[in-house]
């Protein structure tokens, strides 16, 4: 499966499927609580009546009222939750038929080969489940063979336009959890990610439906709650919702939030404050018999943070009084800074860090965003050794650059002769051609992205009918005897190029050295 | 069965299920509320007979509140139950079916150098390169996301996220108004195409511009003005222009509008696309105005749309309005110019007339159209002609499955790659951290220099030229991707690396090298105490990373492989093969391919040059 197909493309959007059923089910839970209590409510209302049945009429009448008053605000809380569940499984369709727009963009042997479809999605299953050939091999099978069921035709132009879409969601689910800084603390309805869905909504009605934007946008509240504000309410509420789902995946949440709200008493020198509560609400997670055998793992993990406690209290002490010579040499001990970490961030990042396990677990969601899995292979894929930091192809400017460019072009000017050696390089003859370098991976922000990225593994492409005029220049010769296929070329530079090609010259448009055509001569590079 | 139909049966009844439970949860609950209202107006009726003494024994009904009750709830939570059974049967065949089930993570085979959350990674960072390359890696990605939105028209968030890049200090970067105020032009323009269909506005920047520069008939620029010329047409003959209007509100009027607008705008076009417009103009004659779509008298009009698809010579089995239009191909991807082009134009075409009829529900049309447009402006703003991020991420999509499959292979063979398991980007950086190695040998011989380790990085990440990925990558559609001549060496297998060092880049060293002095004229250059004073001032640190970056680059560079020319049979290979082939140039060797005698001497430098 060395293409795109349509499998792997559900494959790896189950996240997308995952999401909203885990909805769905936290929501029917409340469906089901919804049903219980509104049935005590009503067995202790129908108890009243049955209980006294010379009850006079006006009083029984009330009663019943209450009865209907009650059941007409579950109807409305049904309902509420009803639409809720209808929205979440809406998007479980839009997201099925959003796959299927793919069933057009297939190969077209495929299509044609539809007898024996099954056959071979299940041998593509089982070969990725076993994944036992070499990576060699099945790429050369891919390479050279027909196209495999439900292979991806790129050729097609509506795929592309399919992509940008799925582009654009990938930057919107970055956006959206990513979306730290001051705006976040200061206005909680401003998230970027947000804003771009809804201006994104605007041209594609129905684009909203393909992302989880709401628990998306959750997660980056509580994220930032803990990360930035070092705040505990958010994530509290977030974990009394998903109480149930959390204790399934083992989580180890609760702890972390109790152990954070203790520094922080700690922290405030609440210190009988922080021993109660320690005694109260941490103390049984130092007992073995308090984990089950799916969680024991915790347990050590837990108690060395637990059995930091006292030192913690120790520390403080010392640190009102850190002015004696004793106290000097202790806080440049290892525990002390260890200690001195635990009261400034660190207690956060290790809850923030457990959020996010947790979320992801929960969620089913990778572990990066989707938008660096993607950008990282298409970067790799596209990185030759023949790119380079194209400082034109870009709109942004640092002010260095204005003195820079004043340099630079005097530099070349002077230093330079047309015929140096130095201008025959991608970075120079782009420029001096005013021609535009198209390739992805030579733009300033993503040259500096992938440059800890391999280069790509390629195979000798070059333009068609290469000749080498000769200076040593390798051109597209077609292109040369007819300049008018040269974009950007002027009327003037054309009119002088076709008078030249008519005495059978030609001319290097990056030198301007005039050549005999028949001195121009065919290379083969393969 | 594939998986996308299992998908689609499954979410098929799931939903079915979903409605039928809540139908039946609503209805229950309203007959429940239905006979308690009964109850309640019997017991009015009572209260009010009570009252009046009309009747004084009760005449209601006594109901049996509590087995209805039993009733609800127990007819309640079977319907629940039901859903419930879907809920897990959903989970069991898709969710937790192994088969539906890839993870991301395992195909983040080489993890960038971006942290996820912004939150120290498990393992702790050590080095403070490695902190400072992320942020300011963070950072570009936020410039590369600025420039796709602008170039995709979404500039709506652009500059709240232009706010989130630092502006504070000497290097700040910024985007200058005027390039900003021609994005919006652009997007009004696009907006224009896209939202309402009005395509004025860009026939009369193309037509402006066409005057200015270049207008020779292979223009790129003429090619795509007479695109939109076409569909102008199309639109003028189809109603007024305006989406609103529907094919059967075709007015006479409009045939003439049309025709008046061809003798006007089509003139220039006429000698190169002659074919094109003949069909197109055809459409005049045979577009019948009293028939609408449909109706007894319109075969005539499929008929002719039959026989024009045959004779412009596409494929006329294609579905509507998918799949006829080939994406623009990157201009370096220069072989066959002619021909792509004029396929480009006849599929176009064929594109409008299969669709005339409802040509303004043909949204892939219109949005074609407008990324051509945007190219041609890009172009015009001398920017490339498409969303580098969009394109990189275009081939992450295309190339995924190859990743994920030799992380997969890895796994299976006990082997971590790097991004796989928790903690991914930390752990990468550590292997990164603990495999340090500058690039000082500049004066090593490049024909015995040794090949360095596959994850050989430098202090500051920067991927040595011998970091390959260890497989190919599929070659169809690499017209898509193809944006320099690459050429592999034949002998060594290496591929060319063409001199990039750049004037820029020295100048910068040595402008950033003054300056320092200058500022702390107390600092020696040695490393350790520049490294010191890298982590106690982040100004200085990056001055520093900046250096060592322009140092790797330009020792990367100083290893720029140069392509030769062998004379007698003018092959190609790399300078250092044929090194090699010759002991240096003492012997005589024989082309690889065509086993020619050449001395070094007969070797000449070349240089691919792709215009």
């Amino acid at each position: 499966m060395g293409e795109p197909t349509v499998n792997f493309h559900v494959q790896v959007r189950s996240p997308q499927f995952k999401i909203p059923t885990e909805l769905i089910k936290k929501n029917f839970k409340s469906i089901q609580k919804l049903i219980e209590k509104q049935k005590k409510q009503v067995t202790d209302e129908i108890a009243k009546i049955n209980k006294n049945q010379a009850l006079p009429t006006a009083v029984k009448l009330q009663l019943v009222r209450k009865l209907i008053a009650g059941f007409e605000q579950f109807r409305k809380k049904l309902r509420d939750a009803i639409q809720k569940d209808e929205e979440y499984r809406e998007r479980l369709i839009a997201r099925k038929e959003h796959l299927l727009r793919l069933n057009d963009f297939v190969k077209k042997e495929e299509q044609q080969g539809t007898g024996n479809d099954d056959e071979g999605e299940q041998q593509e299953i089982t070969d990725e489940g076993s994944a036992n050939n070499s990576a060699s091999t099945e790429t050369e099978k891919g390479a050279n063979s027909a196209a495999l069921p439900g292979e991806l035709d790129l050729g097609n132009y509506s795929l592309i336009n399919w992509y940008r879409e799925e582009t654009n969601l990938l930057l919107v689910d970055y956006l959206i959890r990513s979306n730290i800084g001051e705006r976040a603390s200061k206005d909680k309805g401003d998230n970027l990610g947000i804003t771009l869905l809804d201006s994104l909504s605007a041209k594609h009605p129905g684009i909203a439906k393909l992302i989880d934007f709401d628990v998306y946008e959750e997660f980056n509240k509580v994220y930032t709650s803990i990360f930035i504000s070092h705040d505990l309410t958010d994530v509290i509420s977030w974990f009394n919702e998903n109480k149930l789902s959390l204790k399934k995946i083992n989580s180890n949440l609760e702890f972390e939030i109790k152990y954070c709200r203790l520094l922080s008493l700690i922290e405030k020198n609440q210190v009988s404050e922080a021993i109660r509560y320690s005694q109260e609400n941490l103390s049984m997670y130092g007992n073995k018999e308090n984990y089950n055998d799916f969680d024991m793992a915790k347990h050590p993990t837990n108690l060395n943070k637990l059995k930091s406690i006292g030192g913690l209290l120790l520390y403080l002490s010392i640190n009102e009084s850190s002015n004696t010579f004793s106290s000097n040499l202790v806080i440049n001990s290892n525990g002390y800074k260890e200690h001195e970490k635990l009261l400034s961030h660190g207690r956060w990042d290790s809850l923030a860090q457990c959020f996010l396990d947790d979320f992801n677990t929960l969620y089913g969601i990778s572990k990066n965003y989707p938008l660096f899995v993607y950008l990282s292979a298409g970067l790799s894929s596209l990185k030759t050794k023949s790119c380079y930091c194209n400082e034109k192809n870009t709109v942004w400017k640092s002010s260095m650059d204005y003195h820079k460019d004043e340099e630079t072009t005097q530099n070349n000017n002077t230093k330079n002769l047309p015929t140096s050696k130095r201008l025959r390089g991608p970075n120079q003859y782009y420029s001096l051609l005013s021609k535009v370098n198209n390739c992805p991976v030579c733009s300033p922000e993503l040259f500096a992205l992938s440059k800890n990225l391999p280069y790509a593994q390629l195979i000798t492409k070059i333009f068609n009918n290469p000749r080498k005029l000769p200076n040593g220049n390798i051109y597209p010769f077609d292109m040369l005897i007819h300049p008018e296929l040269q974009p950007g070329i002027s009327p003037e530079t054309l009119e002088s190029r076709k008078q030249l090609l008519d005495v059978d010259k030609i001319k290097d448009p990056l030198t301007n050295e005039i050549f005999n055509c028949k001195d121009c001569v065919r290379v083969y590079p393969a | 069965m594939s998986l996308l139909s299992a998908l689609d049966k499954e979410i098929g009844i799931f939903k079915v299920s979903g409605d039928a439970t809540f139908t039946s949860l609503i209805s229950e609950t309203d007959s429940f509320v239905a006979e308690l209202k009964s109850f309640e107006a019997e017991l009015e009726q009572q209260l009010h007979n009570e009252e009046h003494e009309t009747i004084s024994e009760s005449t209601v009904k006594v109901r049996p509140l509590e087995k209805l009750t039993n009733e609800w709830y127990k007819n309640s939570i079977s319907s629940i139950k039901t859903y419930n059974t879907s809920i897990n049967k959903f989970s069991k065949n898709i969710l937790n079916n192994p088969k539906f089930l890839i993870d991301l993570d395992d195909a983040y085979t080489y993890p960038l150098n971006l942290n996820n959350f912004e939150i120290p990674v498990k393992g702790e960072i050590n080095s403070m390169a490695t902190i400072t390359t992320a942020t300011s890696n963070y950072h570009e990605l936020n410039k590369a996301v600025v420039l796709h939105l602008l170039k995709t028209c979404q500039s709506e968030i652009v500059e709240d996220l232009i706010a989130k890049i630092p502006a504070n200090n000497d290097d700040a970067a910024f985007i200058d108004q005027r390039t900003l105020a021609s994005f919006q032009e652009l997007k009004r323009i696009v907006d224009d195409i896209l939202i309402n269909h009005k395509l004025k506005d860009a026939i009369d920047w193309l037509a402006s511009k066409a005057s200015l520069t270049d207008s020779n008939e292979y223009s790129k620029n003429l090619e795509l003005e007479f695109k939109f010329h076409i569909l102008q047409y199309a639109l003028i003959l189809n109603g007024n222009g305006t989406s609103s209007n529907s094919f059967d509100q075709y007015k006479f009027e409009s045939a003439f509008e049309a025709y008046m607008y061809t003798l006007e705008h089509f003139s220039k076009f006429y000698s190169k696309y002659t074919n094109e417009f003949d069909k197109m103009i055809l459409l005049l004659c045979f577009v019948n105005p009293n028939a609408s779509a449909g109706s007894k008298e319109e075969p005539q009009l499929e008929d002719l749309f039959n026989m024009m698809k045959g004779s412009i010579g596409v494929g006329s089995n294609e579905r509507r309005g998918t799949g006829r239009l080939s994406p623009p191909l990157p201009s370096s991807a220069s072989s066959g110019l002619k021909t792509n082009r004029s396929d480009q134009i006849s599929s176009f075409v064929e594109e409008i007339l299969v669709s005339f009829q409802t040509i303004h529900k043909n949204q892939p049309l219109f949005t074609f159209l407008a990324y051509e447009f945007i190219s041609e402006y890009c172009k015009e703003m001398k920017l490339s002609n498409n969303s580098s991020l969009f394109q990189s991420i275009l081939a992450g999509f295309y190339n995924l499955p190859n990743f994920y499959k030799y992380s997969k292979i890895q796994q299976k063979l006990g082997r971590a790659t790097l991004g796989s398991g928790a903690g991914v980007a930390g752990a990468a950086q550590q292997q990164l951290q603990s495999e340090i190695k500058y690039e000082d040998d500049d004066d090593e011989d490049p024909s015995t220099k040794r090949k360095p380790l596959p994850h050989m990085f430098n202090g500051i990440g920067v991927a040595p030229y011998s970091y390959e990925l260890p497989f190919q990558l599929p070659d169809s559609n690499s017209e898509l991707f193809n944006f320099h001549p690459i050429f592999i060496c034949p002998v060594s297998k290496e591929q060319l690396i063409p001199i990039t060092i750049s004037e820029e880049m020295i100048a910068d060293r040595k402008r950033k090298r003054i300056d320092r002095k200058s500022l702390s004229p107390n600092l020696s250059d040695s490393v350790s105490v520049a490294n010191l004073d890298y982590i106690s001032k982040n100004s200085d640190a990056d001055s520093m990373y900046d250096n060592r970056i322009v140092d790797s680059q330009i020792t990367l560079s100083s290893r720029a492989s140069q392509v030769v020319v062998l004379k007698f049979c003018q092959h190609l290979a790399l300078r250092d093969s044929v090194l090699q082939l010759s002991k240096k140039g003492t012997e005589i060797f024989k082309c690889h391919y065509c086993y020619k005698k050449h001395k070094l001497t007969d070797v000449s430098d070349a240089f691919f040059i792709d215009i």
